[in-house]
C-alpha cells in the first residue's frame, strides 16, 4: 500500500492578517476555509472531511461552527506546527481507503490578541513545567550542540534568515520586509544562547487552509494537479533519556518520504523547511538528506537558500522567519508556498522556473524535548 | 530569578515517592530488572525495553552538562536550561540555579539539587560542582 498519486491539492488560501484583534479564532478558520474552497471551485456542501489541530476548538465545534453536516471522516492529529504536513500524510490515506473524496484542512488563531491555550500535558510535567522553557530556549538547547559537536556558528545559522528576507521583501503581506544581512543577525539581541532574535520566526495571527481530493476531483475542476507523491511523520521525544540533540524526527520522515516518491535530495530545487527557528531549518536539512550531518552550516552559508542564487530555494514566501507564522504554527503555510511554486503562482523574483517537484517538511512541539515530525512530497501533473 | 515564581511541580501517585524523597533532598531514579538500564523521568514500567516494573534506587545526581542555554528575559527574569548527562547514563532536563549562569559550559561537571519552589515544594535544579 501507498498513498503515492492517491490525493492531490486543488485548493489553497493563505489569510492576509498578521494581527487580526476583531475576529475570533473559529471566524479565521472559517475565512481560511471558504478562501480555500473558492481556490479549488469546490463548497462547503463538498466537504466530506476536515482536519484540524490544536489551534482550532475541537474537530465537532468546529465543523458545528462551519455547517460541515457531510463529513464522513475527521482528524484531529496534533503534532504543534507540524500538524498539518502530517495531515497531508493522513488525508491522503483516508482517501484511498474511500472514507472520504474533499478534505479540508485548516489553521487560525490570535496569539498577540487572545492568551494562547496551554498545551495538554503528560506524565513529564512535574518534571519540565515548572521551569516554563518555551520554544526559543527549547530549540536553543539542540542548536548549542549541535555548534559544539560540529562547529556550526552563528553566522552560517544567520544565512538562513538573510535568504528568508531575501525572499520576503516581495511578499507584501510579510510582517518582515527589510532585508537583512549576517551582521544584523548576528548583532541582533540574543534571546536565549546561541539564538538571537532574528534567528526566530515571528509572533503572527491568522491562518491559512487547503483542500486535498482524488486525482479524478482535481482534474474535472481544471486546477494544476498537485500531486501528493510521498509523506511520512514521526515523533521524537527523550527515550527514557537516551535523547541525541544532534537529529531530529525528519530523519525518519524526509528519506520516507522520498522513498515513497521515488526521489532523492538533488532532484529538488525548491523545499518548504518549517523555520521556526534558523536551526530548525538546519536540522532538517541535514537530516532530510540535502547534506551530510554536521555539514548543514556550509549547505546554509553564502546564500545557497536564496531563490535565483543558491542551490536550493527555501520558503519563497518570507517563511515564519519574515512572513508569518500563524498561531505560532508554520507547517500549514509551507504547503501553501510548495503549492505556489509549483503552480507557478509564487513571486516572479522568487519563482523556481519550472518547479514540477517540491519537498515540505516541518517539526512541532519542542525540538530538543519532544517533537512531531512530517514530510511530504509534492508533484506538479502535467 | 525568583525560585518563589516557580510553580509547584504537578505529582501523582506514580511519581510521588520520588517527590517524597526530594522533599529529603534526595534524588531518585528508576532501572529496569531486565534491560539494567535507568531512565529519566521515571515510569512504572520500562520505557527503553517494555519487558518489566522498574525499581527506585538513590543517585547522587551527578554528571556532566551535554547542552545548556540561558533564557535572558522571561517574566520571571533569567533562567537556564541544560540537559545534565548523569553518570548513570540519562540526560535529564533540568534548570540551572541562578549562580552558575555565566560559567555554564558543555563538558562540565555538575549535579541534581533541590530548592523549594511556589508553596515550599521542592523543585529539582541542578548545580556546577
Amino acid at each position: 500500500m501507498t498513498i503515492k498519486g492517491v490525493a492531490s491539492i486543488v485548493g489553497i488560501y493563505e489569510h492576509p492578517l498578521r494581527i487580526a484583534p476583531d475576529t475570533s479564532t473559529p471566524q479565521l478558520h472559517y475565512e481560511c476555509a471558504r478562501g480555500a474552497l473558492a481556490d479549488a471551485g469546490l463548497t462547503f456542501e463538498d466537504v466530506d472531511g476536515y482536519f484540524c489541530a490544536g489551534d482550532a476548538p475541537a474537530v465537532m465545534s468546529m465543523a458545528d461552527y462551519m455547517g460541515l453536516t457531510n463529513l464522513t471522516y475527521f482528524n484531529g492529529t496534533d503534532i504543534g506546527g507540524a500538524s498539518y504536513i502530517a495531515h497531508l500524510n493522513e488525508a491522503a490515506a483516508a482517501i484511498a481507503m474511500g472514507r472520504c473524496k474533499v478534505v479540508l484542512v485548516t489553521l487560525a488563531g490570535r496569539p498577540r490578541s487572545e492568551k494562547p491555550q496551554p498545551r495538554p500535558q503528560g506524565a513529564e510535567a512535574g518534571w519540565e513545567t515548572p521551569y516554563g522553557g518555551s520554544p526559543p530556549n527549547i530549540y536553543a538547547l539542540a542548536a548549542h550542540r549541535h555548534m559544539h559537536e560540529f562547529g556550526t556558528t552563528s553566522e552560517q545559522l544567520a544565512w538562513i534568515k538573510v535568504a528568508a528576507s531575501h525572499h520576503a521583501q516581495y511578499n507584501p503581506h510579510a510582517m518582515l520586509q527589510n532585508v537583512v544581512t549576517v551582521e544584523e543577525v548576528v548583532n541582533s539581541p540574543m534571546v536565549a544562547d546561541p539564538l538571537h532574535r532574528l534567528d526566530c520566526c515571528v509572533v503572527s495571527e491568522g491562518g491559512g487552509a487547503f483542500i486535498v481530493t482524488t486525482p479524478e476531483i482535481a482534474k474535472s475542476l481544471g486546477k494544476p494537479d498537485v500531486r501528493l507523491q510521498g509523506a511520512a511523520q514521526a515523533i521524537k521525544g527523550q527515550n527514557g533519556g537516551k535523547i541525541d540533540l544532534t537529529w531530529s524526527g525528519a530523519v525518519h520522515t524526509g528519506p520516507k518520504a522520498m522513498e515513497e516518491a521515488g526521489v532523492k535530495p538533488s532532484d529538488f530545487k525548491y523545499a518548504s523547511i518549517y523555520d521556526s527557528f534558523t536551526i530548525t531549518v538546519l536540522m532538517q536539512l541535514e537530516d532530510c538528506g540535502f547534506c551530510e550531518k554536521g555539514k548543514g552550516g556550509a549547505f546554509v552559508a553564502d546564500g545557497n537558500l536564496i531563490s535565483g542564487q543558491g542551490k536550493l530555494a527555501f520558503n519563497t514566501d518570507g517563511g515564519g522567519l519574515c512572513n508569518n507564522h500563524p498561531v505560532n504554527r508554520g507547517g500549514l503555510t509551507k504547503v501553501l508556498e510548495a503549492v505556489r511554486q509549483l503552480r507557478g503562482e509564487a513571486h516572479p523574483r522568487v519563482q523556481v522556473p519550472d518547479c514540477h517537484l517540491a519537498f515540505v517538511t516541518g517539526i512541532g512541539g519542542t525540538l530538543a524535548v519532544r517533537h512531531g515530525a512530517a514530510s511530504a512530497v509534492l508533484e506538479r501533473i502535467a | 530569578m525568583s525560585y518563589d515564581q516557580i510553580p509547584a511541580p504537578a505529582i501523582n501517585p506514580e511519581s510521588k515517592p520520588f517527590w517524597d524523597a526530594a522533599a529529603e533532598g534526595k534524588f531518585l531514579l528508576r532501572r529496569c530488572p531486565a534491560c539494567k538500564e535507568a531512565h529519566f523521568w521515571p515510569r512504572t514500567i520500562c520505557p527503553l525495553c517494555h519487558k518489566a516494573d522498574t525499581e527506585w534506587e538513590e543517585s547522587p545526581g551527578e554528571g556532566t552538562i551535554y547542552t545548556w542555554t540561558v533564557m535572558r528575559k522571561s517574566p520571571r527574569g533569567p533562567f537556564a536550561l541544560a540537559y545534565l548527562e548523569l553518570d548513570e547514563g540519562p540526560r535529564v532536563y533540568v534548570e540551572f540555579r541562578p549562580e552558575d549562569h555565566d560559567a555554564l559550559a558543555i563538558g562540565k561537571r555538575a549535579k541534581i539539587m533541590f530548592h523549594p519552589v511556589k508553596d515550599d515544594k521542592p523543585m529539582m535544579f541542578a548545580q556546577l560542582v
